[in-house]
């Protein structure tokens, strides 16, 4: 029998036996009340923040979840993983056989594409329209938003959270004013600028380090000088990226020798630490030991102003001062947060939880997940319709801050919702309007755009395996050399023999061609 | 053996199967077997039963499908490790590493065992003791943590080297220097701590050999020499024949710890590279597979080494 015959035969059935009843056709109700009468309780597995698990020990007992079990009718109980053990624990609580209805996790072994096939993560294509109409309405209308969201043959197996506002981004290398002033320069901007900077502060500040280079040796805001990678945060110096629709790998890009024997330079020179492996960059430069870093400068802000370091965002590296950057993190609408359900759950259990999830794509919904519930974090709303929060939030005497907001309001976990940026939802905004302002910083240079992101999607199960069979050993090899090439251990003049022969031995180039496959499929689609 | 003891040894041993031996014992001391009855059942919770789990190193293993449903790829995953290219290191690692540690960290605890036996019974001796044993008790995390401040440039050992007018380097992100802390390391921590089996069993040694040798003029590196050390053969004996069956299980916790990218080409061993690879990668059946593989290698070094004890020395495990 066809799925629709199935589907027909069923609908028939239920007509007999409602139709008598009701005296209405069978038709499935759809549309979600708010809230429901429904007797399923959920289980969701999800993280917890160190800021939340500090006061309170589940999820259950934030304001803001609680709010949302009133407001749409259904009771959940949260399984959380030991912090720092969460991909071991959710693999394990699977091995048990014990599915969530909901799980906030995509780290099943194998793969988001292999947990479909075996039936623990949901197919949700069938389901969306109907029990998460809200989602569906963001997901119809934003065809960048629905390519991202589906898989590769058109499937839906994730709920994302959907954010569609442009944000600056906040990952910039952090330079000290205080010490700009004293030697007279601007904010550096080419690579030869940093150079001056540094080696202003060896000279009349030899105590200092000039450069806390982060662990791996490969920093993406200066990377973006070669325009290799993508400007997200540490570790991402060598992700994908694309460039003219060629997929490429940052490990392999041949740039990467004249960074490498930049940084080995700069390790000569003593603008970067001896010790660069093992220390906290970020540390380093918040006791002031170290004159510059690149972190994220408006995470850290509050804390760095505090300690009164006179912290200023810099701009992204370059070699001239004319040079054109591409390598900036997108934003894309797919915004993380994503979330499965259950392949085993009932037919009844797998509504109810998607209902769940979607009441957070409602007008209601939306404002309870990104501000937490009207009352308790905020009670007025400024001109645009955004609430101000309220002291709960800004000065709990109970609670600092960056801890209210993961046990008032629901900011680092959580299922995915609709998603507001972190100018409207960041309570730090609204205590010290400064930092925002801070963030905001270079947001508008021109000289810096995103041309090269690769998008994220999803590549099937095999592809994945195979993919990440080869860049395991890309990976493994990459991080080693390009140490020793920082440190001397390794000579660069060998680059071509000990490093891009040994990855091309890897299969970089096969690697290369399923990203590639990937990306041509995304972009066909 | 009085018959009025036990009625049923009057029964002709040779007649009777094991079952019924065995039936036969614990009817008779039914004590002694409830008392073992943890131990074993701790062996087959922890040690045999998870010994079934080694079927995923030949198997696609993916946690839905679990140890019984997931695909069958034989070979495969040892095939992967053995023809990759980290095999040979890996390996060559593991024994370069464990046999440094065997030359240096062996003889460490008999060599402070015969110090501390030479030293006069008193306030000194029994401090200084106390004190070898303290780092045993501190946690690796703790160990490594405090080993990894020391030997920054910036640390002890890096304000020692400047003191000598050395650039002071990293110890542990130099490849040449990181072997030499990670041996350290493990002796400074439980050489003092092993020490007390050869204490111990320097105290049943028999004081009228001393004696004996004294008044034959034997001075006192000679006692130690053809009394002491002696005395110890049989205990170094079984204690080399275990640590060599332990010689391809070096611990991945202190690797992990002290380890970095950079020294991979000295550090990187089988048990920091499954951790890598099984774990970290969520790639459980290839980890199983290369660990299964250490297992085998182990096994022989161990029946190798027992064959060799007992050639060498008439001492062995069995």
């Amino acid at each position: 029998m066809k799925k629709w015959q199935r589907a027909l035969v069923l609908a028939l059935s239920l007509m007999l036996v409602v139709a008598p009843m009701t005296g209405i056709t069978g038709v499935a109700e759809t549309a979600s009340v708010y809230p429901l009468e429904t007797d399923v309780k959920l289980t969701i597995w999800s993280r917890i923040t160190s800021a939340a698990s500090a006061y309170i020990t589940s999820l259950s007992e934030n304001a803001a979840v609680i709010a949302y079990q009133e407001a749409t009718g259904i009771d959940v109980e949260f399984i959380h993983p030991i912090s720092g053990q969460e991909t071991e624990s959710f693999n394990l609580l699977i091995a048990t056989g014990t599915y969530p209805d909901i799980m906030c996790a995509s780290s099943y072994a194998g793969g988001v594409a292999a947990a479909v096939l075996d039936g623990v993560y949901a197919d949700l294509t069938d389901y969306l329209p109907d029990y998460a109409p809200n989602y569906w309405s963001f997901v119809e209308n934003d065809p960048d938003f629905r390519k991202l969201a589906s898989t590769e043959d058109g499937r839906f197996t994730t709920m994302y959270n959907y954010k569609n506002q442009y944000e600056p981004y906040y990952y910039r290398t952090q330079f000290r004013q205080d010490l700009l002033d004293e030697f007279g320069m601007e904010i550096p901007l080419t690579l030869d600028e940093y150079e001056a900077y540094f080696e202003a502060v060896k000279t009349n500040h030899p105590e200092m380090v000039p450069y806390a280079l982060n662990n791996d040796g490969l920093e993406c805001s200066i990377l973006c000088a070669w325009n290799i990678g993508e400007i997200r945060g540490n570790g991402s110096g060598c992700n994908w990226y694309v460039v003219d629709g060629k997929a490429k790998s940052g490990y392999y890009a041949p740039e990467l020798k004249e960074y490498l024997e930049l940084m080995h330079s700069w390790y000569e020179k003593g603008y970067i630490s001896t010790d660069f492996i093992t220390e906290n960059p970020s540390t380093l430069f918040q006791t002031g030991e170290a004159a510059s870093c690149s972190i994220n400068g408006y995470g850290s802000y509050a804390t760095i102003k505090e300690l009164g370091i006179p912290m200023i965002s810099g701009r992204y590296a370059r070699i001239n001062p004319e040079d054109q950057i591409h390598t900036l993190r997108r934003y894309w609408p797919n915004n993380g947060g994503d979330t499965y359900f259950s392949g085993a759950a009932d037919e009844e259990t797998l509504q109810v939880a998607l209902r769940f999830v979607d009441y957070g794509y409602t007008d209601d919904g939306i404002l309870l997940m990104n501000f937490g519930p009207k009352g308790v974090t905020w009670d007025e709303v400024d001109e645009d319709g955004f609430p101000l929060y309220n002291d709960n939030i800004l000065n709990n005497p109970e609670l600092p801050m960056n801890n209210a907001e993961e046990i008032l309001r629901l900011h680092g976990t959580g299922w995915a919702r609709y998603r507001y940026g972190d100018k409207y939802c960041m309570a730090t905004n609204q205590k010290d309007p400064e930092s925002w302002a801070y963030r905001e910083r270079w947001g508008d240079d021109e000289t810096v755009d995103n041309t090269y992101a690769m998008p994220p999607f999803t590549l099937s199960a095999e592809a994945d395996e195979r993919l990440a069979q080869i860049m395991t050993n890309v990976k493994t090899h990459a991080n080693e050399m390009v140490l020793k090439y920082i440190t001397g251990a390794a000579d660069l003049a060998l680059f071509d023999t000990e490093y891009t022969a040994v990855l091309e031995s890897f299969g970089i180039q096969e690697a290369i061609d399923i990203y590639q496959q990937g990306y041509d499929t995304y972009m066909a689609r | 053996m009085s018959a009025s003891s036990s009625p049923a040894q009057v029964i002709n041993r040779k007649k009777l199967s094991y079952m019924q031996r065995l039936v036969r014992n614990i009817r008779a001391y039914p004590m002694f077997y409830i008392m073992i009855l943890p131990v074993v059942a701790y062996y087959l919770i922890f040690k045999y039963i998870p010994l079934f789990g080694n079927i995923i190193a030949f198997k696609n293993y993916r946690p839905a499908r679990g140890f019984i449903n997931s695909r069958w790829v034989g070979l495969q995953y040892f095939n992967d490790f053995l023809t990759g290219p980290y095999a040979y290191r890996v390996i060559r690692n593991t024994i370069q590493i464990s046999l440094l540690q065997l030359a240096f960290g062996f003889p460490a605890p008999i060599i402070l065992a015969i110090l501390f036996n030479e030293m006069k019974p008193g306030y000194y001796k029994r401090v200084t003791q106390t004190l070898s044993y303290l780092p045993y008790f501190v946690s690796l995390v703790v160990v490594c943590g405090i080993v990894k401040e020391f030997c920054a440039s910036s640390g002890l050992f890096g304000d020692i080297q400047s003191a000598f007018g050395l650039t002071p380097i990293n110890l542990l992100t130099t490849p040449s220097t990181y072997r030499s802390v990670y041996v350290c390391t493990s002796i400074w921590q439980s050489c003092g701590w092993s020490s007390i089996l050869y204490l111990a069993t320097l105290t049943n040694a028999d004081q009228q050999l001393y004696e004996a040798a004294v008044i034959d003029g034997a001075n006192r590196f000679q006692q130690m020499v053809h009394i002491t050390l002696p005395t110890l053969v049989p205990i170094i004996v079984v204690q080399l024949i275990m640590r060599i069956g332990h010689l391809m299980s070096t611990g991945s916790e202190r690797t992990i710890l002290l380890y970095s990218s950079v020294v991979y080409d000295q550090a990187d061993i089988i048990s920091s590279f499954v951790y890598r690879y099984g774990l970290q990668q969520l790639n459980f059946s290839y980890g199983t597979a290369v660990d299964v593989f250490n297992s085998i290698v182990n096994l022989i070094l161990l029946v190798g080494a027992n064959k060799l004890a007992d050639k060498l020395t008439g001492e062995s495990l069995w």
